[in-house]
């Protein structure tokens, strides 16, 4: 399990209660990615039994996740789940999606948010942003997406090695990253999940970065078509 | 351009020269960023000695006074060498990253390879 965190300390406490009630560590490894924090995140998770990857400065949320699946590539992990450290995700969901994702064969299982009914108030503008890069995504990939920018995704030993390899964004990693997977013939799987909103601090996509982050997202996508091909990455 | 013009242009381009030569020399300017500036510096030095060069660009550009032919070109230099170093900066933060990525899953190798 990966998680991505950067000046969390406030929500970790909440989380890592919430992932012991519900995973056994036994069968799960959890890697918590601290991008450059300047509080005690390292700390508390290292308490708490998980292995940390400390960046020495803050690169980005989709960095963060990247080391964690660079360092799931090079250690042989079959599967690699990202969760984010905000509080979002519920650890009750996640055996159910792996078990989804043995089922149904997938090489990415996402916890779509908009395949159940919304458990916490999403503004408007930004869900129009969501569900924009969703049709994108699925109209791109071929493949039915409702949630592009959940962070609650399952990736197979193939993603993993694809995503490890190439040249991965450093902000933000959302339809930009399926629409890649999928021209690398990746099979593309969705399973509803209920999220909450985040308890403390501020979401990193706020103010004048949501409008960067829609530039972004729409750019990466079309770049992502005129880009190298996802079989030439895995061959250099 | 006057002659009191091509005085002051190639004084300038001097200037321009002998501080970009001492900056290699002090390694604070690497030889590949200098190539760009002594190219321009040449072009000011060829512009100032003769005026057909000059006239020819005016042409060119279609401008009716040769000076704002000259800064058109200027213009479009900076918005190049912009655009240049936007690039240079892009792969030097893609760089960076990659560099504290590594760094950090070798710190959590070192670690975990300490504590036995």
């Amino acid at each position: 399990m990966v998680m991505p965190a950067y000046n969390e300390e406030e929500n970790l406490p909440y989380v890592i209660s919430d992932i012991e009630k519900h995973i056994s560590r036994e069968e799960i490894d959890i890697l918590l990615i601290d991008d450059g924090s300047a509080d005690r995140t390292g700390q508390i998770a290292r308490d708490a039994g998980f292995k940390v990857i400390k960046h020495c400065f803050n690169l980005g949320s989709a960095s963060a996740v990247h080391t964690g699946l660079i360092f799931a590539y090079e250690n042989g992990y079959e599967i690699a789940l990202t969760f984010d450290s905000d509080g979002q995700h519920r650890a009750e969901d996640l055996h159910y999606l792996l078990r989804r994702f043995e089922e149904k064969k997938a090489d990415v299982l996402i916890g779509s948010r908009f395949l159940s009914s919304p458990s916490y108030h999403i503004p408007f503008v930004r869900k129009i942003g969501m569900r924009l890069f969703s049709f994108l995504a699925s109209f791109l990939s071929g493949q039915r997406i409702t949630d592009a920018s959940s962070g609650y995704r399952i990736y197979g030993r193939r993603a993993i090695e694809l995503l490890a390899r190439m040249d991965y964004p450093s902000d933000y990693q959302d339809a930009d990253i399926l629409v890649f997977l999928s021209m690398a013939g990746m099979k593309i799987m969705e399973e509803p999940v209920l999220m909450r909103s985040r308890m403390h601090g501020k979401s990193m996509i706020r103010n004048i970065k949501a409008f960067y982050y829609v530039y972004k997202n729409i750019l990466s996508i079309f770049l992502m078509l005129l880009r190298e091909r996802p079989d030439k990455v895995v061959k250099k | 351009m006057t002659f009191h013009q091509r005085i002051v242009a190639l004084l300038l381009s001097l200037l321009v020269t002998a501080i970009v030569i001492e900056l290699v020399r002090r390694r604070k300017l690497r030889e590949e960023f200098s190539v760009i500036w002594m190219l321009t510096t040449l072009f000011v030095i060829i512009f100032a000695l003769w005026e057909w060069p000059l006239m020819l660009v005016r042409r060119i550009v279609g401008t009716e006074i040769a000076i704002n032919a000259l800064f058109l070109l200027a213009i479009i230099f900076l918005v190049i060498i912009n655009i240049y170093l936007s690039m240079k900066i892009s792969i030097l933060t893609t760089r960076n990253i990659r560099l504290a990525q590594r760094i950090g899953i070798l710190e959590e190798k070192i670690s975990r390879f300490l504590d036995g």
